[in-house]
């Protein structure tokens, strides 16, 4: 798989599997946008990549601000002249345990939905403008396996994540004449700095081994999904969503 | 190990895992076409070999299984591709076309995966792939009704995500594609002498939102994502290859 000549935009690049995804699609040869709220981790991404002989670019972006949303769009374009492939990842999760969700703050809940799926929405459609041109792209939705299977304590998590579906679902359908693919990618639990919030090693390790494959997935699994979306290995997929979640809620 | 290998999609799969450098067996009915890709292949320097196998005898399936080890020591890859289309509804599908049909479809795939997994246990290594069908999806593929035909294919869906998790503590993972219209001979054929051949075709093309049917090697390389290490957290999925049609 090589995605020598393309140009990628992956938001939420700062850490966790938008930093994976960046460096895997830069090592496989693609230029890379790194976006993130986090300005500064995002430039490290790029950095990172540079010094392993690739091309990147690091930039802040708050996705859920259409203005910030633009700019990135505009330095892409600036910078590579073109926009091939957009990985929405950035997203959040806050989470406290032992509340009552009943009194989960109305804040929170539309700070979730604006990141996690507004997010999606004005990216891609930024992006869209750009792909229009050449009538070819992909663009690839973090949604979550939360999605199908809920989350005692992230139901503002879980919609946005479901909401993700329809969205892809809808620009699949949308902007096929224009030969844009759109699909998602449902992890399962990663192992990144992020459930690490309120999940200790133990518990990590004891979640993978409820897991068919045994273990939790590591970003790289994810980031070999998304590169298979990238390419034109998956020139005949649209609207779909691939589960990389280990054999997980098969039984 | 491919099922299927001598035309369409599979022929598709037994060129392309070939390119990416894998020892293929395959299997097939069709003895000519099989001789004839296995030399085509063979001229150009890849190792391959042709099994002439009806695989919906267990003795047969038992058989190629047996060459692929012969001839590569292992199975790391089983493509379970061999498959058959049908047209035909509830009342005008006789007893033995339903027989046939689930031969085909579903107990080709449970034979040789039987057989291969075996040697997979002992590995505690490999991936298989079974060829579903957006028919899993959908109560009608093409022109008419294909009853035996979607009845077999959710089969196959239901045998892939059993065989996932039986076999995910030996390290085996077990995913299935599901293809829409794919431009292969075999679903072209289902056209001919039909008098309004050409409208049907470009109102099947028209319910695609990519706007075409997919070519045979655009199945292939998402089979050889699924038999790759890059989907090695990804078992018991279904992946569509429909050009947007079911979504």
């Amino acid at each position: 798989m090589s995605l020598s000549g393309e140009v990628a935009i992956v938001t939420g690049a700062a850490q966790g599997l938008g930093k994976e995804i960046a460096l895997r699609f830069a090592q496989e040869g693609a230029s890379i946008i790194a976006a993130d709220i986090q300005g500064d981790a995002a430039k490290n991404t790029a950095k990172e990549i540079i010094v392993a002989g690739g091309m990147a670019v690091g930039t802040r972006t708050d996705v859920s601000v259409r203005a910030d949303v633009s700019s990135m769009v505009k330095q892409a374009v600036e910078t590579y002249s073109k926009i091939s492939i957009l990985v929405n990842d950035a997203g959040i999760f806050p989470r406290k345990h032992g509340r009552n969700l009943a009194d989960l703050p109305e804040e929170e809940w539309d700070r979730v939905l604006d990141v996690n799926l507004k997010g999606g929405f004005l990216c891609s459609s930024e992006v869209m403008r750009v792909m229009a041109k050449e009538e070819r792209g992909s663009i690839i939705n973090l949604s979550s396996g939360i999605a199908f299977t809920g989350h005692p304590d992230g139901p503002h998590y879980a919609a946005s994540k479901a909401g993700i579906l329809g969205l892809t679902k809808s620009l699949a359908l949308a902007w096929a004449p224009l030969k844009i693919r759109v699909n998602a990618i449902a992890p399962g639990l990663a192992d990144t700095a992020q459930p690490r919030v309120d999940l200790t090693e133990e518990q990590l390790v004891e979640r993978g081994r409820q897991t068919p494959l045994g273990r939790i997935a590591k970003p790289s699994d994810v980031a070999g999904a998304a590169l298979f979306l990238a390419g034109k290995e998956s020139s005949y997929i649209t609207g779909q969503t691939i589960h990389v979640n280990g054999g997980s809620y098969l039984w | 190990m491919i099922t299927g290998g001598a035309s369409g999609i599979g022929r598709a799969a037994v060129e392309l895992f070939s390119a990416e450098g894998a020892k293929v067996v395959f299997g097939d009915v069709d003895q000519d076409r099989g001789l004839e890709l296995q030399e085509a292949l063979t001229k150009k320097g890849v190792d391959v070999r042709f099994v002439l196998a009806d695989l919906s005898n267990d003795g047969e399936a038992a058989k190629l299984t047996a060459e692929a080890i012969t001839h590569g020591q292992r199975i790391d890859v089983l493509y379970n591709n061999a498959g058959q289309g049908f047209q035909g509804g509830l009342l005008d599908t006789t007893v033995e076309d339903w027989d046939r049909l689930i031969d085909i479809n579903v107990k080709t795939a449970f034979l040789c995966s039987r057989h291969a997994a075996k040697h997979m246990i002992a590995a505690k290594k490999g991936v298989i792939i079974n060829t579903s069908s957006i028919a899993a999806l959908t109560g009608k593929m093409g022109l008419k009704s294909t009853t035996v035909y979607n009845t077999a294919k959710a089969a196959v869906y239901g045998l892939t995500r059993a065989m996932a998790v039986e076999l995910a503590p030996y390290g085996i993972r077990v995913n299935c594609l599901q293809a829409g219209p794919i431009s292969t001979e075999a679903m072209l054929t289902g056209y001919t002498g039909v008098p309004n051949a050409e409208e049907l075709i470009a109102q099947r093309v028209a319910r695609v939102p990519l706007g075409r049917f997919g070519k045979p090697d655009e199945v292939a390389m998402a089979a050889l994502y699924l038999a790759s290490d890059e989907s090695r957290y990804v078992t018991g999925t279904a992946l569509v290859i429909d050009g947007g049609q079911v979504s």
